[in-house]
């Protein structure tokens, strides 16, 4: 059932180009990214009126292609054109973010990646910042045939290739919710929602693997979808595609087969017409047959990768089972919490879903349960509350966080149903749906926003310590390219979590971590004098070069480490801080240089320690 | 208004190349290298005549980094490996657009994309102000950055190199011309100073001692001129130090 289509009719004898209010709508997104824009630059200054700016702009850019959205009256292709925009404009939001270089952590592991495939013309090189990386090297090959013909740096290339990215994923995913449904208003909604996930603004948007491989899965699922397993309809297209998604980004090629596999599944069960083709079981056993092959041939460090985190789901467990305590929501940071509106659309953008979702699952049951992608994405759905349940915990998190790139398929695809199909009530009542659906929409969207993005990291601003996006600073920075020129590269170093993606990335040294030395490396500074602890920990790691910045001494990290997991944080309920006298201990010690100093970080050269007295 | 629609077009664009130039090289580097190979791959994967304009401009896009992908697994098994030289891009992208040309004609004329041979003058010069005002939000972010805070970053280090010798090192980072003094101390003994270094913003100095003693501690004190008192930076050398 098309919902409004001799409205949709109307409106295209008019406008014989289909596109409706985009135009217009596309004009007000540009005025939102010009006061995002002025938001990012006060922010930088740290002008309160700076978040003001933000979120004002940010509803600017989706707010009347949500309302339009969720009206009746919009054609298909207009609701394409709204989701392209959409998508499209909250990606320059990113860019606005961090206009001139990559600042945000997981980029600068990929900048690594990235430069040793530059500079070695081989892949796979081992990237001591994130070990899987260079095994999925799709993101950093595209980034280097781009680079290696236009001779600049790999910024300007990645902001083309994750804005590529970002069109294939609404593209996509319009067309596959279409194909899904048949009904250009539920695609249009359930791609809203969709981009309404916590982390679609930032996450997704960055220079990483995934932001590439959910654009290519999602061109995967709609190919399918139409061709319906037809190779020459489409699906040999869609498998090229997934195989390039398998080498491109671990957990959205396990998503796809997974999803492939229970639509075939699906379809199976609920003995779908077999006569429009084969359907989705060839693609998907040949995508789980590549996949599988990558993983064991190529990639089995993502099984020690992935491993630890797929144990931290089960933390709800402990949770569920009273084992642990809850995590505190919208915990104070640095002793300011947050403020009490954040907290309200926080919860409530939750609260909204949680009830659209029984009513969207009661449609699917009631209108769509012979269709066998409409179940499988309802049984994505579900999984919603768990990771709700996941987030309460310490250790699951990031992990309920990250899952939000492919739960909120379903859950888009789900909620979509609930509000797009028209309800019982009164024709008087049923006028005032579409603002207040609209209203609901921008909770949503930015409890989205607020949920998946802290708050300090949400727009540019000054330094603040151990902070990652915030941490990134000039002093640090130039440190590091310091390290580059002066040290050379691939020295072995220890340095907190944000000077070593920095010394890692721009610097081209060689971290020594417990993540991929199995040394317990961060255990170096929480003590107050040097010990042979120390000392046996230095040599373990064979480390030539310890990097210490002085800003962290007596701060709690608002990353909620300083170096990495695993480090201590609380003993007896007292949070452990790190001192001075900690970090500049080494200075002290007997055949220890410092060889930097920039005023807040200096290098500690301790070769003679680790590799004994020069000849 | 057909005109206002294509100035403001040109007008984004030109804003684009004068904010970033290299963002504008990439987007057509990635029309030429990405885009006209999956196009014309598409031709053949995607059935022509059933699709829209979206999916196929979504398919010649991910077939495009498909093919990039696969193209530099298998280079990387070569002697060759991954060396993205302009000339063989070049061939590439020719080649591609001859098998588009030729599987385009055998297909059939190629069209103007309904939506934008529909659109009126309204509705692009109205897109073309969106992206006037998107390049004009990246360029006032940019700016942004430009203008924060003045960088107020010096350092100093003091490096050993492997034949024994030592390097001293000062740069300024700062946004202004500093003046800077240097003393070079032997367990708290002086033994060579740099009274007067003046550096550009951006400058480097590099500079050795006359003689490096065989052990001991040595100390560099950098001193910054318009700030009396304690050394602005301090370095120090346990000697003998491994080099290199």
């Amino acid at each position: 059932m098309i919902i409004g289509r001799p409205a949709a009719e109307t409106a295209a004898a008019d406008d014989p180009s289909g596109l409706g209010q985009v135009p217009e709508i596309a004009a007000i997104a540009g005025l939102g990214l010009v006061l995002v824009a002025v938001g990012d630059t006060l922010g930088r200054s740290d002008a309160s009126v700076a978040d003001l700016f933000f979120w004002v702009g940010l509803l600017a850019v989706v707010g009347p292609g949500a309302w339009r959205l969720l009206g009746a009256s919009a054609s298909g292709r207009e609701r394409l054109g709204l989701v392209v925009l959409m998508g499209m404009a909250l990606y320059v939001v990113k860019v606005l973010h961090s206009p001139i270089g990559f600042t945000l952590y997981d980029e600068l592991q990929h900048l690594r990646t990235f430069d040793d495939i530059a500079a070695s013309g081989g892949l796979y090189a081992r990237n001591p910042l994130l070990l899987v990386g260079p095994l999925y090297p799709g993101l950093e090959i595209v980034t280097s045939v781009l680079t290696g013909v236009t001779g600049s740096g790999p910024f300007e290339s990645a902001i083309v290739i994750v804005a590529a990215a970002r069109l294939l994923l609404t593209i996509g995913l319009f067309l596959f919710l279409e194909r899904a449904t048949d009904n250009a208003r539920i695609a249009g909604i359930g791609a809203f929602v969709y981009v309404a996930n916590p982390n679609n603004l930032f996450f997704d948007s960055q220079f990483g693997y995934q932001s590439l491989a959910i654009g290519l899965g999602m061109i995967v699922f709609y190919l399918v979808a139409e061709s319906n397993g037809r190779w020459r309809e489409g699906a040999a297209g869609a498998l090229l595609v997934a195989a390039a998604s398998i080498v491109t980004h671990h957990a959205t090629s396990y998503a796809l087969v997974i999803f492939l596999l229970a639509w075939t599944v699906a379809r199976w069960l609920l003995r779908s017409d077999r006569s429009s083709g084969p359907g989705p079981g060839r693609v998907a056993i040949l995508t789980a047959i590549g996949t599988a092959a990558w993983l064991i041939f190529v990639a089995s460090e993502t099984v020690r990768y992935l491993g630890p985190r797929l144990i931290d789901g089960f933390a709800v467990i402990r949770l569920l089972l009273g084992d642990m305590a809850a995590r505190q929501l919208f915990a104070p940071v640095q002793g300011a919490l947050a403020p009490a509106w954040e907290q309200v659309v926080g919860y409530s953008a939750v609260i909204l879903l949680l009830i659209a979702l029984p009513l969207g699952l009661w449609r699917v049951w009631r209108d769509h349960r012979r269709r066998p992608i409409a179940v499988v994405l309802a049984i994505v759905a579900l999984s919603y509350p768990a990771t709700l349940a996941l987030r309460l915990t310490q250790a699951g998190g990031e992990e309920a966080s990250r899952s939000s790139t492919f739960v909120f398929l379903g859950l888009g695809f789900v909620v979509a149903l609930a509000v797009a199909e028209p309800w019982s009530i009164g024709r008087r009542w049923r006028r005032s749906v579409t603002p207040v659906l609209a209203a609901a929409a921008m909770v949503v969207f930015v409890g989205g926003v607020i949920i998946g993005t802290p708050r300090w990291s949400r727009l540019p601003g000054p330094y603040l310590p151990a902070a990652d996006t915030r941490s990134i600073g000039p002093e640090s920075i130039d440190a590091a390219l310091w390290a580059r020129n002066e040290l050379g590269p691939g020295k072995r170093i220890v340095a907190d979590r944000v000077d070593r993606v920095l010394m890692g990335s721009y610097g081209g040294q060689t971290p020594v971590t417990n993540y991929g030395d199995e040394v317990q490396t961060f255990r170096l500074f929480f003590t107050p004098s040097f010990s042979s602890a120390d000392l046996a920990i230095l040599k373990a790691g064979e480390v030539q070069f310890l990097v210490v910045d002085r800003r962290l001494a007596g701060i709690k990290p608002l990353t909620k480490f300083y170096f990495e997991n695993g480090e201590p944080t609380r003993i007896e309920h007292q949070t452990i801080l790190l001192t001075l006298a900690g970090l500049t201990k080494f200075a002290q010690v007997p055949g220890v240089s410092v060889v930097f100093d920039s005023g807040n970080i200096q290098v500690y050269d301790v070769r003679t320690l680790t590799q004994g007295a020069p000849s | 208004m057909t005109f206002l629609a294509a100035a403001l077009w040109v007008a984004a664009f030109v804003l684009l190349a004068l904010i970033s130039s290299a963002v504008v090289t990439s987007l057509l580097a990635f029309i030429g290298l990405i885009v006209i190979p999956g196009a014309a791959l598409s031709l053949a994967l995607i059935p022509v005549g059933r699709s829209g304009v979206a999916t196929r401009v979504a398919g010649s896009i991910a077939f495009g980094i498909a093919l990039a992908i696969f193209a530099a697994i298998v280079l990387d098994q070569t002697p060759i490996g991954l060396r993205w030289t302009p000339g063989l891009l070049a061939i590439v992208a020719v080649v591609s657009l001859a098998i588009l040309a030729g599987v385009g004609r055998a297909a059939g004329p190629i069209r103007v994309p309904p939506i934008v041979a529909s659109a009126n003058s309204r509705q692009l010069a109205l897109l073309g102000l969106s992206v006037l005002l998107a390049v004009g939000s990246f360029g006032i972010a940019r700016i942004g950055v430009s203008s924060m805070t003045p960088s107020d970053v010096t350092q100093l280090w003091m490096l050993p190199n492997t034949d024994g010798s030592v390097e001293l090192g000062i740069a300024n980072h700062a946004d202004a011309t500093q003046d800077y003094g240097l003393v070079l101390n032997l367990d708290g003994r002086d033994v060579q100073t740099w009274p007067a270094i003046r550096l550009q913003p951006g400058e480097v100095w590099k500079g050795a001692p006359d003689a490096v003693p065989a052990s001991g501690r040595l100390k560099a004190s950098l001193y910054r001129a318009d700030l009396p008192g304690p050394p602005f930076r301090e370095v120090f050398l346990s000697l003998p130090a491994a080099g290199g």
